[in-house]
Formats: structure tokens, sequence, C-alpha cells
């Protein structure tokens, strides 16, 4: 990764941990907001809304950190977010293959932010991985 | 794509870090370029040749199969 002044440096550093905690505290939001099945529809609606907004700091976050790389680390990145989307789409056509199948119970849930992030930086460290072999 | 970083950098006795904080880019990139692993953007080729004071066409070069 290129050298970024330390101002940029911080900022990225305070965006990724408000983005994280937003992300997290989002996510009691949203239970609170649609687990009771007495809750109306606007509050149930005000949940998704929540869910998705929740995640876009951290997006915001990770473009951010995209921007500031040099052209080689974000050819890297880009590559490995293809990779990790390929292996997100087989992560869940296997999941529900398996919950049809009963392998897995249906009141199992696949938790979609941790699963995503783990699969991301699979296919980041698979990316640079190859780059690194690569004659 | 051949090319001559290395020898380039070499005369003038330049580290990948060197070279890197002269074009702006990481010493991870120099080292992808050199070795071939990455090929550069226009705008970074143009600014690698800049720094030794050549062309691009002196730094880089097609492979006879490209």
């Amino acid at each position: 990764m290129k050298v970024i002044p330390l101002n940029q440096a911080l900022k990225l550093w305070g965006l990724a941990i408000a983005s994280a905690g937003l992300l997290y505290a989002s996510g009691y939001l949203v239970d609170y907001l649609t687990a009771s099945t007495t809750t109306s529809l606007g509050l149930r609606w005000l949940g998704v809304f929540v869910a998705v907004g929740g995640t876009l700091p951290w997006l915001l976050f990770i473009a951010w950190m995209v921007s500031a790389m040099d052209e080689y680390h974000r050819h890297v990145t880009l590559v490995g977010t293809a990779v990790a989307f390929v292996g997100e789409l087989l992560a869940h056509i296997s999941f529900n293959v398996m919950q049809d199948a009963r392998l897995v119970s249906w009141s199992t849930h696949l938790q979609e932010i941790p699963v995503a992030m783990i699969v991301w930086l699979i296919g980041i460290g698979a990316s640079a991985f190859y780059y690194r072999l690569r004659l | 794509m051949k090319n001559r970083l290395k020898v380039l950098r070499a005369e003038r006795n330049w580290s990948q870090m060197e070279l890197g904080n002269r074009v702006g880019v990481s010493r991870q990139a120099i080292n992808a370029v050199e070795t071939g692993k990455f090929d550069p953007s226009l705008p970074l080729a143009l600014k690698l040749a800049r720094v030794f004071d050549t062309t691009v066409e002196a730094v880089f070069e097609l492979d006879s199969g490209e």
C-alpha cells in the first residue's frame, strides 16, 4: 500500500471504528424493530432501512480504502472482490440446498455480514496469493 | 510484457522503495511490475519512464507472443 498522509490515515481509522460500531449497533436495533410479532408495519420497514443504512458507512470505508491504494493493490483487491462474489454465491446456494436436503435446520440462519466479510477476506487473500506466485 | 526496470534502477542505485516513492506507488507494486506479475497502467508507465529520463518503449517491451 502506498504511504498516505497521517491526517488521511487518522480519518480512515476513525471511519473504520465508527462504521464497525454502527454496523454492530444497527444489528441490535434491527432485531429490536423487527423481532416482535406485534410491531407495526412502519417500524418493520424502518428496521429494513436501518439494516441497509447501517452497512453503508462500512461500504464507504471499504471504497475509501480502495481509493487510497496504489494501482497494484487496487487491482489485487478488486480481483479478490470478484472471487469473493463467486464464493458468496456458492456459499448461499450450498446453504440453501443443505436446508432443502434437511442437512441444516430451517431455523438456522446464515449470518450475512460475518460470512460476507470472511468470504471477502478469503477472496482478497486468494488474489494476493495468486499475484505473488504468478510467473 | 518485458521491462528493464531492474537494470535502470541498478544503474541509479535505487531501491524498489525509492523508485516507488518517486512515482507514488508501493514497493510491492514496483516489485510486481519488475517481475512481470503486473502490467502497469499507462500513467504509471509514463511516470516510470519520466523518472528514468527515457521513453516508455525504452523501459517496456512486448513479449514476442503478445
